[in-house]
C-alpha cells in the first residue's frame, strides 16, 4: 500500500506558474477579508502559516508572504498529470484529493520492483510529469501508509515494514489515527492516552464504555496497526449530463432553447470541473405524452465550452420533426469524456467562448453559483426544479 | 466510330483521365469514359464525378468518326494489359470492340445521352511554369481539411492578382502559404476543392515542360496541362482572412538542418498522443525536443542549431509540425516562434512559402 501526497500542491504550482516566487513563502487562499489560507509554500510554514489559518492572521506572521488566489484549473490540470503518472504504474488508484491518492501496488511487483522501488519510481516521475515533489509512505495498511507519509514530509520517502508497524505507530501522539478528533481526543486524554502505543496498550471494554463499542474498536485495531480496508478505485466518469422537468409543459421554442442553454452550461462546467472534454452529445427530450426522443451529434472536437454544446443540441433539437412539440423534460448529456490534458490550439477562432466560460467558473468560485451567466438566461423564469 | 491508337499513348491517355472517374457509382454513366473520335484524326476522352473533370486529347488514326460511352475502368485495365501491339477500337450500337494482336474483346458501352455535358474553359486565364505549379500546390495543399463539417477548410483558396497566384490552405489548426509566379489577365478568388487541386498539381508534375493555363470564373475551376484539362467546380463561401493570421515580425528564430529536424520530430513523436504533444525547448544551443506518455513511454533528443531568442518553451502535434518542414524546401528551415500560445512558423530557404503551426496548450502552462 502507497500513500503518495503532494508536497504544498497549490503553492508548488503557483511557483510553477511564476518561477520568481520559488524560494519565497507563498500562501495560497482567499485573499479576501474573511479568506483562509488554503495551502503554504514550507517558505511560509516556517512562519508558522498553516492550512485553514485565517488569511488576515497568515499575513500578519507572515507580512513578507506572496499571497495568491487559488487557480483551481492549474491544480486540477496538474492534479490530472499526477494521477496519469500513478495509473501508469497500477490502476488501483485510489484519489483522495487533488493531490493525495492510495496506491495498491500489490500487482505491480512483477513490472516495476518492490513497493519501495515502485514508490521511489513514482516520487521521480511525479517530479519530472508534475514539477511537483511528492512524499511517499509505504505499509501493508493504508492508514500506515498515509500517516508514513506524512512523517516523511516533504519530499521524503518512508517504508514501514510489516514487523517495524508497532514500532512506528507507538510513539505517535493519538491525534494521529484517523476518528480521533477533539472530542475522542479529551475523552483519551482523560485516560492518559497520549500516544498510540498507550492506546494500544488500553483494553477495548474500557474504551467501549467511553467511546461506544463501535468506536473503540476501530481505534484499537487502528492503534494495532490493523485496518483491512483496500483501495477503491477511481473510475472515469463515461458521461456527465443534466436535464430538466418542467412544472407545466412547454411547447415555446424559444424558451426550450433557453433550457437547452442552460443545461448545456451546466453539463460544460462540470465538464471543466473534473478535468474532461466531451466529443459526443446527446439531446434527450421527453414529449407531454411521455414520449421520449433522443439525438447525438459527435463532434470534430472534444469540447468543454458550453457554447459548443449548445451548438450542437441546438441543431438537434431544431432538426426534430414537426413543431409546437409539448416538452415535458429537457436533457443534455456528454459522453465520449477526454481527460482534459493538452489541448490544440486553433488559428480560427471565430468565438472565445471557452475563455468566457473559464471567466464565469472564477466569478462563481468567488461570489457563488449564478453570479455570472450568459444574458439570456438573465431573466429565465424558474420553470421546475433540477436534478 | 472506329480508330487505331498505340497501345502506350491509349494506355496513358485512359490512366490519365481516371483521375475524373467517379469512385461512387451511384449513376452508370459516370463509370464511364466518353470517348469522341474526329475525322481529323483527335481522340478526345473525358470523364467526369460531378466535382471533377478530365480531358484529354491523344491522336489517333480514325476511320470514322463518332462517340461512345465505354466503361472506364475496366478499358483502362484491358488497354494497360494488351501487348505491344497497335489497338483497334470499334464500336457499334451496343458495345465496344477491342483488337489487339491475338487478342479480341468487347465491352458493354453506357449510355452516352445520360454523360453530363461539360462547361468550356472560360473567365480569369492564368499562364504559369507547370513544374512550379506542382511544387506549390503540394506545400499549399496539405494544410487542408479533411472535415466535411467545415466545406470552405476542405479547399485551396487562389488568389490571382497580376503579380501572380497565391494558394492558401488551412485546417484551422495549421496554415499554409505558397505564392507562385505567374502571368494573369485578370484578378480574382476562388476556392478550389483539395483533391481535384491536387490531381492538377499531379498531373503538372508528371509533365513538367507542359504548358499550364489555369482558367478561374464563378462556378469553375479548369486546369489546362499540356493535352489535359481537368475541370472542377468551386467550393461556396468565404474562406477565412489568412492575412491577418500571418505575424509581421518574429521574436525569436530559430534556424536548423530541415532533415535533422524533421527526423527528430518524427522519432520523438512517435511516443507522442493527442494530450502529451511533442515539446520544444528553445535556447543557445539549439531545441530540445521531449514527450512522455506515461503509459508508453518517453523521449528526449537535442539538435544543435542557431536561435536567436529568448528560452521558450513551445509544444506542437508532431504530425502538424513534421507536415510544415517536409513542406518546406531547402537544407535549413526557420522556425520562428512567440511563446506557447502563438503559431510557429516554419519557412524553407526561401520566403514564397509559409507554414503556420498552432502549438498545444500544454495544461496550465508547465514550462
Amino acid at each position: 500500500m502507497l500513500h503518495v501526497d503532494l508536497d504544498a500542491f497549490y503553492a508548488s504550482v503557483e511557483v510553477l506558474k511564476d518561477p520568481s516566487l520559488a524560494g519565497r513563502p507563498v500562501i495560497v487562499g482567499g485573499v479576501g477579508g474573511r479568506g483562509v489560507v488554503s495551502s503554504a509554500s514550507y517558505e511560509a510554514r516556517e512562519y508558522g502559516v498553516r492550512s485553514a489559518m485565517p488569511t488576515v492572521r497568515a499575513r500578519r506572521i507572515c507580512p513578507d508572504g506572496v499571497f495568491v488566489p487559488p487557480d483551481f484549473e492549474a491544480y486540477k490540470a496538474h492534479s490530472n498529470r499526477f494521477r496519469e503518472v500513478l495509473l501508469a504504474h497500477t490502476p488501483l488508484v485510489e484519489p483522495i484529493s487533488l493531490d493525495e491518492a492510495f496506491l495498491d501496488v500489490g500487482g505491480a511487483t512483477m513490472l516495476f520492483g518492490d513497493p519501495p522501488n515502485i514508490a521511489a519510481r513514482i516520487r521521480a516521475e511525479v517530479e519530472r510529469e508534475v514539477g511537483v515533489t511528492c512524499s511517499v509512505g509505504v505499509a501493508s495498511t493504508k492508514f500506515v501508509a498515509k500517516l508514513a507519509s506524512d512523517h516523511c514530509k516533504p519530499n521524503g520517502m518512508l517504508v514501514v515494514p510489516a514487523d517495524g508497524v508497532l514500532a512506528f505507530l507507538g510513539p505517535l501522539p493519538v491525534g494521529r489515527l484517523w476518528g480521533v478528533g477533539k472530542k475522542t481526543g479529551d475523552v483519551l486524554s482523560r485516560l492518559a492516552v497520549r500516544t498510540i502505543s498507550d492506546l494500544a496498550a488500553t483494553p477495548e471494554p474500557i474504551l467501549a464504555r467511553l467511546l461506544g463499542a463501535q468506536h473503540a474498536t476501530h481505534l484499537s485495531q487502528l492503534a494495532q496497526g490493523i485496518d483491512d480496508r483496500g483501495v477503491v478505485p477511481y473510475e472515469a466518469p463515461k458521461s456527465v449530463g443534466n436535464e430538466e422537468t418542467f412544472e407545466h409543459d412547454v411547447d415555446d421554442d424559444e424558451t426550450l432553447l433557453r433550457e437547452l442553454l442552460a443545461l448545456s452550461g451546466n453539463v460544460a462546467s462540470r465538464l471543466r470541473a473534473d478535468g474532461y472534454r466531451a466529443r459526443t452529445v446527446t439531446m434527450k427530450v421527453r414529449l407531454a405524452t411521455f414520449t421520449t426522443l433522443t439525438r447525438s451529434k459527435t463532434m470534430a472536437d472534444a469540447t468543454d465550452v458550453g457554447a459548443d454544446l449548445y451548438r450542437a443540441v441546438a441543431d438537434l433539437y431544431k432538426a426534430l420533426p414537426g413543431q409546437r412539440r409539448r416538452v415535458r423534460l429537457l436533457g443534455v448529456q456528454a459522453t465520449g469524456l477526454v481527460p482534459a490534458g493538452a489541448e490544440q490550439l486553433a488559428l480560427l477562432r471565430g468565438e472565445r467562448w471557452g475563455d468566457v466560460e473559464r471567466a464565469i467558473d472564477r466569478i462563481e468560485q468567488r461570489f457563488g453559483s449564478g453570479s455570472a451567466m450568459p444574458a439570456s438566461l438573465l431573466d429565465r423564469s424558474k420553470h421546475g426544479h433540477q436534478f | 466510330m472506329k480508330f487505331r491508337c498505340d497501345r502506350d499513348a491509349l494506355s496513358d491517355a485512359l490512366q490519365t483521365v481516371q483521375r475524373g472517374v467517379s469512385s461512387r457509382p451511384g449513376i452508370p454513366a459516370l463509370t464511364g469514359v466518353l470517348i469522341d473520335a474526329s475525322d481529323d484524326g483527335r481522340l478526345t476522352l473525358t470523364t467526369t464525378d460531378l466535382e471533377v473533370s478530365a480531358r484529354l486529347a491523344t491522336a489517333a488514326q480514325v476511320s470514322e468518326a463518332g462517340v461512345a460511352l465505354v466503361p472506364a475502368r475496366l478499358l483502362a485495365d484491358t488497354v494497360k494489359s494488351l501487348s505491344d501491339a497497335p489497338v483497334d477500337v470499334e464500336t457499334d450500337q451496343s458495345q465496344a470492340h477491342i483488337r489487339c494482336a491475338a487478342y479480341e474483346g468487347t465491352l458493354r458501352l453506357l449510355p452516352a445521352e445520360d454523360f453530363p455535358g461539360l462547361q468550356e474553359p472560360s473567365g480569369t486565364k492564368i499562364t504559369a511554369d507547370a513544374g512550379a505549379f506542382a511544387e506549390a500546390v503540394h506545400q499549399a495543399a496539405r494544410g487542408a481539411s479533411h472535415d466535411e463539417a467545415r466545406p470552405v477548410l476542405t479547399g485551396v483558396l487562389i488568389e490571382v492578382s497580376r503579380e501572380g497566384v497565391v494558394m492558401v490552405a488551412t485546417d484551422s489548426y495549421r496554415l499554409a502559404v505558397r505564392e507562385l509566379v505567374a502571368t494573369a489577365d485578370g484578378e480574382g478568388k476562388a476556392i478550389v476543392p483539395e483533391r481535384a487541386l491536387s490531381e492538377a498539381g499531379r498531373a503538372a508534375a508528371a509533365d513538367e515542360k507542359a504548358s499550364l493555363e489555369i482558367f478561374v470564373d464563378e462556378s469553375q475551376v479548369a486546369f489546362r496541362i499540356g493535352e489535359l484539362t481537368l475541370t472542377s467546380r468551386l467550393i461556396e463561401g468565404e474562406f477565412p482572412n489568412y492575412r491577418q493570421l500571418l505575424p509581421d515580425q518574429h521574436e525569436s528564430r530559430l534556424t536548423i538542418s530541415r532533415q535533422q529536424l524533421l527526423d527528430a520530430v518524427s522519432r520523438v513523436g512517435l511516443l507522442a498522443r493527442d494530450t502529451t504533444p511533442v515539446r520544444l525547448e528553445f535556447n543557445a544551443l539549439g531545441v530540445k525536443l521531449s514527450s512522455s506518455s506515461p503509459d508508453l513511454g518517453q523521449a528526449v533528443e537535442t539538435v544543435e542549431a542557431r536561435y536567436e531568442g529568448e528560452d521558450l518553451t513551445v509544444a506542437f502535434n508532431p504530425q502538424y509540425l513534421a507536415d510544415g518542414l517536409r513542406a518546406a524546401n531547402g537544407e535549413s528551415v526557420r522556425l520562428d516562434v512567440r511563446d506557447g500560445l502563438k503559431p510557429g512558423v516554419v519557412r524553407g530557404d526561401g520566403d514564397e512559402f509559409t507554414y503556420l503551426v498552432m502549438p498545444v496548450r500544454l495544461p496550465a502552462a508547465v514550462s
